[in-house]
């Protein structure tokens, strides 16, 4: 295909094509293109979002503008005879046709319209175009372009606009999609449909459909008839037309008959079991009404692609968005947006916050949660469910702490709790200097919700079981009634758990000490037996729970861990929670203890004070955090890089700058939900190697902090399942990164030499000035080969275009979003990886942001293909600044 | 164990909890997903260029002022979505009634 290109450019060089002109924008620019784009990305106007929008475009147009060149140039240096290749596409049906083959034909037919006017024009010698057996008649939409270009030279042909050509291409794309869609609908019908009958008319017919239809493809065409009968009125009503009326009438019936067979099927599936009436009528119900959602979502997701003028695709990823954001919210704030929406009246004021939130993907901040709770006027019904959710949590925790049979006599008293015991509980736990006494309690129910009925009753049961300590609690609580009648008669606790010997001299289950048990982990401890560390949410328990960890891991045996590892607990291990009783209370940060400091990182502060460089300082010794063991490369260690980066001008204003960062702590509250979820016990082990891999193979985002919380979810997972496959998976990934560069050669790319130098560290160091125009020069300065390698990948890119070579083209389109994938799977050559860097000059400020990512993402040390902290410490360290540099720009 | 209201409204108030969460997520999700579709289709080329212009520095406020600039019936219209689901539901649940 290559001699197509350079053969015109010797005696008639083509126009430029719309690619080049887009190179050499970039190459105009002095400051280093991806800096450049991501600097404006955040604050980019409508008139920005529009010139990328059209570059982008202009990208996709590469793919049929090259068809048409290839055409062309085919018949420029080959006359008709080179059309000989493609004549069977006009030969063929057009039941047969792809969409490619209609566009071939499209751009076939528009080049001989054009020549024939070229030499009708000069008035040349009729060319031959018999050979063709294009219909005279045949609907192909024309261009605009083409009466404009009828007086062209004979022998010169004229290369038409490219733009004009593509908009040409891509209106025969179109037709050729609808008509491929209808033919595919077609088919599928034809396939599904062996015998089209209506209600009534042929029972065995219907029957067959039974047999045959599939629900998914059924729930879809009733979807689209539903919807188009909505928005013709005629939903519910009496339609004249009466073909129309029996399409319906079949399509829902259909789909009704698909839901039928599934119903049967899942009758037939339950079997002989127990109550069995009663579990059929809450499968069907719960059934149903899953189907009544999903047959919703079949419509939603035809309403987002409908949209014409190029922005379904916006739309349906937004909708995915929505859709992802939801799902990774904490159970609580999860069913409270359930709650606010379903209860009765309020629910569009409840949800308009949430819409807001869910398209930024920004945490739930305690405003939008105070209005769905404002909004929704919602109450006990909203406070019930939450309970419900909690409950699962609490069930297998009791279970845990007295055995199965004594927690199932715990859960009944729990339906009976004393809810004067709930309210002395809550006013206690609002006090300081009472730590005890709530352990007290949260030892005994294996640590669940003050507030819940459990917390109480099972306090009062254990109480009664130990003979003397429950007259002293009881007057400590404030309480007067005796016990509920029926708690002398439930067997007793595991006290072989722990034991130690309370005043009273009763034996009680510990509440100095938690004992370890199979899956836990300090975090986990933590939080479930310090209610003042349970009452904080996300970053603010982070927060709170890693300053702890911080002290703890000075003198890990002191507090009980017989490993000298907080990130390795042993079964059995005496946990001393007086001794961290002492930490949380004495601990000062600043003039302020633990808990009140964390206090500060309450979702919506959570930057005031980044806790990135607190807990960088925390950890600066890695080597004990990291905790690896004997078989486990050694992580590389150095002093912190990100400790001297300068404080914003004001808390407010950097604050202000982070909530428009939103990714940035999303990432942190989908960690905190994982770890729930392994709490809770609903991640499977498939789940969790999955999980694994993914934040092995991640970027990290160039926090060392998250870097660290990652391997602590990822310790306590394996703990959990039995795993000890992070050292292998790290080396094996990293071994994957430096097959990447093995290839061409660091030279060839952002080598990681050049970031590694001691001049690019130096420099990305000083910077602590808050000066855009030095930091741009110094930035451009460090990432100058990287942007020269950039251009040399467009150039590529557009070589693929300008050769006709639509494979490689394509794969460049792929790659952008399978990159990580291909790592994992060890299949990304490092030619691949230059293909795809290339694509970061197509597509612009996305790619290229993603394309500097990938290029931190290689920083590891060669030797143990462990991510080396100092160097992700320098990336943040240029990041941040980076960051900060971009406040500053958007404030002035 | 209580329920939000359309939940025990269309029936399905004696459900097993656990089951009652899991529809009110998949319900909400549904709905929140609706919404948005709803919205973004509506809006002009002109107002989805200018969304997606300065939606990924936004807050949730801004987004959500956005939005009521556009569709002053904004709540109106959530609620609307909400009804329709109720309906379908409905739908749904009396078809299993008679069947």
């Amino acid at each position: 295909m290559e001699r197509f290109f350079n053969s015109p450019s010797q005696e008639n060089p083509p126009e430029k094509s719309v690619e080049e002109n887009n190179s050499e924008e970039h190459k105009e620019s002095a400051v280093p293109r991806a800096l450049d784009l991501s600097l404006h990305n955040k604050s980019s106007s409508p008139e920005r979002f529009r010139e990328e929008k059209k570059l982008e475009s202009r990208g996709r147009d590469l793919y049929e503008d090259a068809k048409y060149q290839n055409f062309k140039n085919i018949t420029d240096y080959e006359g008709l005879a080179g059309f000989e290749p493609y004549k069977h596409l006009l030969e063929g049906s057009e039941e047969e046709m792809t969409p490619d083959d209609f566009i071939n034909i499209g751009l076939h037919e528009k080049f001989l319209k054009e020549k024939k006017k070229e030499q009708e024009g000069a008035n040349a010698p009729q060319v031959e175009l018999g050979s063709s057996s294009v219909e005279p008649d045949r609907e192909v939409p024309q261009s605009d372009d083409s009466a404009k270009e009828g007086s062209v030279t004979p022998g010169e042909f004229e290369v038409p606009e490219n733009v004009a050509a593509s908009i040409y291409a891509t209106d025969l794309y179109r037709e050729a999609m609808r008509r491929q869609d209808k033919k595919e609908r077609k088919a599928s019908k034809t396939k599904e449909e062996p015998e089209l009958v209506y209600v009534g008319k042929n029972n065995d017919s219907i029957e067959v459909i039974e047999e045959t239809i599939d629900l998914n493809s059924a729930r879809e065409d009733f979807a689209r008839s539903e919807l188009s009968l909505a928005r013709e009125g005629l939903k519910g009503k009496r339609i004249e037309d009466v073909a129309r009326a029996e399409e319906a009438a079949y399509t829902e019936h259909v789909y009704r008959s698909a839901l039928k067979k599934e119903r049967q099927d899942l009758v037939a599936g339950l079997g002989e079991v127990e109550d069995r009436e009663r579990r059929i009528k809450e499968a069907l119900l719960k059934t149903t009404a899953l189907e009544a959602v999903n047959l919703f979502d079949k419509k939603t997701e035809i309403i987002a692609k409908e949209r014409e003028g190029g922005f379904s695709e916006s739309i349906v990823k937004k909708v995915q968005a929505a859709e992802r954001w939801y799902r990774s919210l904490r159970p609580r704030n999860k069913i409270l947006i359930a709650g606010g929406l379903l209860a009765a009246g309020g629910a569009g004021a409840a949800l308009g916050g949430v819409i807001g939130a869910s398209m930024v993907g920004a945490a739930l901040t305690g405003k939008t949660i105070q209005r769905v709770f404002a909004g929704a006027g919602i109450g006990v019904a909203l406070e019930q469910a939450m309970k419900s959710a909690q409950e699962s949590k609490e069930r297998r925790a009791i279970e845990r702490a007295f055995g199965r049979e004594g927690g199932e006599k715990i859960i009944e008293i729990f339906e009976n709790s004393s809810s004067a015991l709930d309210e002395a509980l809550l006013r206690i736990e609002s006090k300081q200097g009472r730590h005890k006494v709530q352990r007290y309690v949260l030892a005994a129910t294996g640590g669940g919700l003050l507030a819940s009925g459990v917390a109480a009753s099972a306090f009062e049961y254990v109480s009664e079981n130990t003979s003397g300590f429950v007259e002293s609690i009881r007057e400590r609580l404030g309480l007067s009634e005796p016990p509920q009648e029926g708690f002398s008669s439930l067997p007793g606790p595991d006290l072989a758990r722990s034991e130690i010997v309370l005043p009273g001299s009763e034996v009680v289950p510990s509440p100095e000490f938690y004992v370890v048990e199979p899956g836990d982990t300090m975090y986990a401890v933590l939080e479930k037996s310090f209610p003042e560390v349970t009452a904080l949410e996300g970053q603010a328990q982070a927060n709170a729970i890693e300053n702890i960890l911080a002290v703890i891991k000075e003198s890990p045996t002191e507090f009980g861990i017989q490993s000298g590892d907080v990130n390795i607990l042993s079964v059995g291990d005496k946990i001393d929670l007086e001794k961290i009783n002492e930490v949380l209370e004495n601990e000062r940060i600043g003039d302020r203890s633990i808990a009140e400091h964390a206090k500060s990182f309450l979702e919506d502060d959570v930057v005031a004070e980044p806790s990135v460089v607190e807990r960088v300082d925390i950890y600066r010794d890695l080597e004990d955090q990291l905790s690896l063991d004997a078989d486990t490369p050694q992580i590389e260690r150095g002093e912190s890089y990100v400790e001297n980066i300068p404080p914003a001008e004001t808390a407010e204003e950097l604050r202000e700058f982070f909530r428009q960062t939103p990714g940035y702590l999303t990432r942190t509250v989908a960690l905190e939900e994982f770890m729930e979820m392994i709490e809770r016990g609903s991640v499977d082990a498939e789940m969790f190697r999955s999980f694994e891999e993914s934040v092995v193979g991640s970027d990290h985002n160039l926090s060392p902090d998250r870097y660290q919380y990652e391997f602590d979810v990822i310790r306590q997972g394996e703990g959990v399942y039995g795993l000890d496959e992070v050292a292998r998976v790290e080396r094996e990934l990293g071994s994957a990164f430096d097959r990447l560069w093995a290839g061409p050669g660091p030279e060839d790319f952002v080598s990681k030499e050049s970031l590694e130098t001691d001049s690019t560290i130096t420099e990305t160091e000083t910077i602590t000035e808050f000066d855009p125009e030095a930091i741009h020069s110094k930035l451009d300065n460090i990432f100058s080969e990287a942007n020269a390698q950039v251009d040399s990948y467009v150039e590529k890119g557009e070589g693929y275009s300008i050769e006709g070579r639509i494979n490689d083209y394509d794969k460049l389109e792929s790659s952008f979003n399978s990159f990580i994938d291909l790592i994992k799977e060890g299949a990304l050559s490092a030619e691949y990886f230059a293909e795809y860097v290339s694509e970061s000059g197509v597509t612009g400020a996305r790619a290229t942001a993603s394309y500097y990512d990938r290029a931190f993402e290689l920083i590891r040390d060669p030797s143990s293909y462990q991510f080396s902290l100092r160097e992700v410490g320098v990336a943040h360290q240029t990041m941040k600044t980076l960051f900060q540099a971009m406040w500053l720009e958007r404030s002035r | 164990m209580n329920s939000p209201s359309l939940l025990s409204d269309l029936g399905l108030g004696d459900l097993p909890s656990e089951d009652q969460a899991l529809i009110a997520e998949r319900i909400t999700e549904a709905i929140l997903k609706r919404v948005t579709a709803e919205f973004l289709n509506e809006l002009s080329a002109d107002d989805l260029e200018e969304l997606e212009g300065f939606s990924l520095g936004a807050t949730p406020d801004e987004i959500e002022d956005f939005f009521r600039s556009r569709f002053p019936d904004h709540d109106a219209r959530i609620e609307k979505v909400v009804a329709e689901f109720k309906e379908e539901m409905g739908s749904h649940l009396a078809d299993l009634e008679n069947n």
